[in-house]
């Protein structure tokens, strides 16, 4: 998150559901319990992070803690990001995205668009918008353009002037939130076609949607350019045990069953300044 | 046996197969929302097989006559046999039965750990163990023995049970070794259990696919022994299953050679340069093996073709990265046993190396060599040839370190080819550090001071443009590293020159220039370092971070002695520098004084600006006398 005060801000944000039905009827217990805004306690160790919210919070409140001050910020010509992290079943998605058409159960990526579009209608009339999405997914060492399938590698370019970008990603001209919507839904619906092993693809693809919002100002001239990433880090508890080919080695103690590990194994030794590690396959800077 | 032809062991060995297929195949194809489906069918199929073999066995404890099959042959101490409790032979019949089961054991154990019930698995192959140590190691269970083990080794490290998991390991790789030692025929494969007679494994195949599970066991223990941080064991067994790839043709070129490169790099971290070079020319002519690059030309006609060019160039630039660095740090070892205390060459030592390398073994190092050797017949040329072009043994002159450097300059060229400017920065600005530090390390063989002068032109001309051309604001930390670099190197230029007109009487008008560019050249680079740490206000920080405070101080320290350096005959000139440096100079004491943590890092430069603020008051009044005595 860029925080305009300092220099460059990360907050770590954790949020608890509720028990689902199956688990309430298996009568499982709730287990955490806690401590002022910020301290989750788990069989009684304490874990704290900026901000802990508890089941009784609402999509409002994640919102407006989260991801209000990222739009103000991305407005002014910053970059943010956002990532969601947690295991399926977790309630990932029904903190970003929510109850699509629900005022109230809306999560935090409908409330940005919203919250985008309220902002600029806002500020001074001088200022022209142009406002791009694109969305694609990192799965395996590639990047696929989630709205254009027909792109299945496109590649991490570095140019001189700027910061690294996605090169050849389609970018999508949007002019409400209704149309960010939109795209996300064709993104989505996307995201396993042509996929040959599912269980695989959805424990280890990534997808991140991109808002890029230039703005000018008429009469000045001056230029501003914030980007927005939503990083949705899919199925993160799965990664160790699908025992497909080429798992990469997720925690350092697990034995990797497949040679085509090796390679990690072997780059783990060579790691130093003096040397060049090759950039492996399964990664992606 | 005539239970194998009945149409009831038929089915038996249809459901095996149907098993593994569900397991390894068609479970890709489960959903996300019953993802062991296909293996949950596969396990009841093996819960079957299990019950109709124990039915057959009864039959057949049956008909055969107990007591020879339990016979226990003649024992010879440090035979396979000789385990003592062994209750039969692994080629028995009762020994097959067992085997057998054990097999479906293993197979059901495997297939509880993919469905994440670990207990049940390991359960299933303890079974199995037991099932094969009743009898004694034979080419009939002695792949399963090896096979169960390695399963164990992955589950109990999976536990964070490093040394149950070595130890399961370690048993495995002896019995290999006790067994292709002596027995060496081609062993049973777990497939060849549940197959029609005549249909089993060619021996070819038997003996690739036990191969493999050792490949695997060696490729375990490197991880374990990696996980208990004895990197040089984890290096050894990397290596090895490196060489059983090659061997046994079980790669894919580009992979191997990637990895084979990458085990280079950590031999460089051990100074085994030897081995270093070993494994880039391996992987330099195993990369060859995934064919020709396709010209652009073709790559624009079709997308495979453009995709195979692009990958086939990324992987041959990275492999030429790491050649760079082997040249790199060759010359840079080199350079520390070689200098003195003030950084440079040490006649007397160089002596001294050369003398020692003449009486290098030669024996050991060819034993040495023949551990590591890679490849096949067809490679092993090519492979030789390529090693040849490069010395492995630390350069002690000129002339080796200029050989070195050369290859390692070509390597610089065939990075370059991938990982361009434009797309790559980090990269392409990465592999110019390194050509700089080429040129930087070659220097200090040089003992002509106008030659070792023109190689660090050549690292300013390198990097000079593209400090010029990149965004300062989304590559600020390259920047930094850059204006650094190029300080430093017109500071070393201004050095050089200052020691060349030293021994020239009157240095010249020309000469004069050339030495104040110089070191207006070094501080416009080290103020622009300095600048970047500002605020956006301008502010220079009260308090420096922990990785810019070396730097830093250094960067002002340098620019007050540059400053005090500089030749003018104008006396108000003059004076100018020497308050500017002596500004300088206070800074540097002054924040040391205010931030003592900082004295450890820049002590030598400590001391000399503490003499200098002394010294320079001095000199500054007797400028500013001459001035006013002038007017």
């Amino acid at each position: 998150m860029a925080d305009v005060s300092t220099e460059c801000n990360i907050r770590v944000l954790c949020r608890f559901r509720p028990l689902n039905q199956s688990e309430i009827l298996r009568a499982d217990k709730y287990i955490p319990t806690f401590q002022g805004d910020d301290t989750v306690i788990i069989g009684g160790k304490p874990y704290v992070f900026d901000k802990v919210f508890p089941t009784n919070c609402t999509q409002e409140q994640v919102y407006n803690t989260c991801a209000k001050q990222i739009v103000k910020d991305v407005l002014e010509g910053y970059n943010g990001t956002i990532f969601a992290y947690g295991q399926t079943s977790s309630g990932k998605t029904y903190t970003m995205e929510g109850k699509l058409h629900d005022p109230d159960g809306r999560g935090i990526i409908p409330r940005i668009a919203e919250d985008i579009f309220n902002h600029i209608y806002t500020m001074d009339e001088n200022l022209e918008f142009h406002i791009k999405v694109s969305y694609f997914e990192i799965y395996m060492d590639k990047i696929r353009d989630l709205l254009d399938v027909s792109k299945t590698n496109l590649s991490v370019h570095e140019d001189k002037n700027r910061v690294p970008y996605v090169k050849g990603c389609t970018e999508r001209f949007v002019s409400s939130p209704e149309e960010v919507m939109d795209v996300i839904d064709e993104g989505k619906a996307n995201r396993h076609v042509a996929v040959t092993n599912m269980n695989e693809h959805s424990s280890r693809s990534h997808s991140i949607f991109l808002i890029n919002i230039k703005q000018e100002h008429v009469e000045t001239e001056q230029k501003l350019c914030g980007k927005l990433y939503l990083v949705d880090l899919a199925g993160s508890e799965k990664v160790s045990k699908t025992g497909a080919e080429g798992a990469v080695l997720d925690e350092a103690k697990n034995i990797n069953k497949s040679l085509s590990a090796l390679g990690n194994v072997i780059s783990a030794l060579a790691e130093g300044t003096k040397t060049h590690v090759p950039y492996r396959d399964n990664e992606k800077k | 046996m005539a239970a194998h032809q009945s149409s009831e062991w038929r089915s038996v060995c249809e459901k095996f197969r149907l098993a593994q297929e569900l397991s390894e195949i068609e479970s890709r194809k489960d959903p996300e929302n019953n993802p062991f489906r296909s293996k949950y069918k596969a396990r009841d199929l093996l819960k079957e097989i299990h019950c109709s073999l124990k039915k057959i066995e009864i039959e057949e404890e049956g008909e055969a006559d107990n007591e020879a099959d339990c016979e226990s042959r003649e024992m010879v101490d440090g035979e396979l046999g000789s385990e003592c409790g062994k209750s039969c032979s692994g080629d028995s019949p009762a020994g097959l039965r067992a085997a057998r089961l054990a097999v479906v054991q293993y197979c059901l154990g495997v297939n509880h750990i993919e469905t994440e019930e670990l207990s049940a698995g390991e359960q299933h192959l303890m079974n199995c163990l037991k099932l094969i140590d009743k009898c004694t190691t034979t080419r009939e269970n002695v792949s399963l023995f090896i096979q169960a083990r390695n399963q164990l080794g992955i589950l109990w490290a999976g536990r964070d049970e490093i040394e149950k998991a070595q130890g399961f390991l370690e048993i495995a790789e002896s019995m290999y070794l006790l067994y292709m030692r002596e027995d060496g025929q081609p062993p049973l494969d777990l497939e060849d259990f549940f197959v029609l007679e005549g249909e089993e494994l060619s021996q070819q195949e038997k003996i690739r696919r036990f191969e493999m599970a050792y490949t695997h066991t060696l490729y375990y223990l490197a991880q374990v022994y990696k996980n208990l941080q004895q990197y040089e064991k984890a290096g050894q067994y990397c290596h090895s299953t490196l060489q059983r790839q090659l061997e046994y043709k079980q790669f894919v070129p580009l992979e191997w050679a990637i990895n084979a490169a990458t085990l280079s790099q950590y031999y460089i971290t051990k100074t085994r340069y030897m081995e270093a070079r070993h494994c880039l020319a391996a992987a330099s002519v195993i990369a060859t093996l995934a064919g020709e690059i396709p010209s652009e030309a073709a790559a624009k006609e079709s997308d495979a073709e453009c995709e195979k060019r692009e990958e086939l160039l990324q992987k041959r630039s990275e492999i030429a990265r790491c050649w760079i660095k082997y040249c790199l740090n060759l010359m840079q070892d080199a350079k520390k046993l070689l200098e003195d205390n003030i950084g440079e060459l040490d006649l007397d030592r160089q002596e001294e190396l050369k003398r020692a390398r003449r009486s290098v073994e030669e024996e050991k190092e060819k034993g040495r060599k023949s551990a590591i050797l890679f490849g096949s017949s067809d490679t092993f040329d090519s492979i030789c040839s390529l090693e040849e072009k490069v010395s492995s043994m630390l350069p002690l002159d000129f002339e080796e370190a200029r050989s070195i450097f050369l290859v390692g300059q070509s390597y610089v060229a065939q990075a370059k080819e991938y990982f361009a400017m434009d797309g790559h920065v980090t990269d392409h600005i990465e592999i110019l550090q390194d050509h700089s530090a080429l040129f930087k390390v070659l220097a200090f063989f040089e003992q002509d001071l106008e030659r070792r002068c023109k190689m660090h032109k050549r690292r300013v001309d390198m990097l000079e443009p593209i400090c010029k051309d990149l965004n300062a604001q989304y590559y600020l930390l390259i920047c930094r590293q850059l204006q650094f670099e190029l300080a430093e190197t017109y500071y070393e230029m201004m050095d050089l020159k200052l020691a060349v007109a030293d021994r020239q009487d009157q240095p010249d008008v020309h000469t004069i220039k050339k030495f104040n560019n110089l070191c207006s050249s070094s501080m416009k680079y080290y103020q622009m370092f300095l600048d970047s740490i500002r605020s956006p206000e301008g502010k220079f920080p009260e308090k420096l971070e922990d990785d810019l405070l070396r730097p830093a101080l250094v960067a002002r320290f340098r620019v007050a002695r540059l400053q005090s350096k500089l030749i003018s005959s104008n006396l108000d000139t003059q004076l100018e520098n020497l308050t500017n440096s002596l500004d300088s100079y206070n800074f540097v004491v002054q924040y040391c004084e205010e931030n003592p943590e900082a004295k450890k890092a820049v002590e030598t430069e400590l001391e000399l600006s503490i003499e200098m603020v002394s010294l320079l008051p001095l000199k500054i009044n007797r400028i500013r006398s001459k001035i006013t005595s002038c007017n």
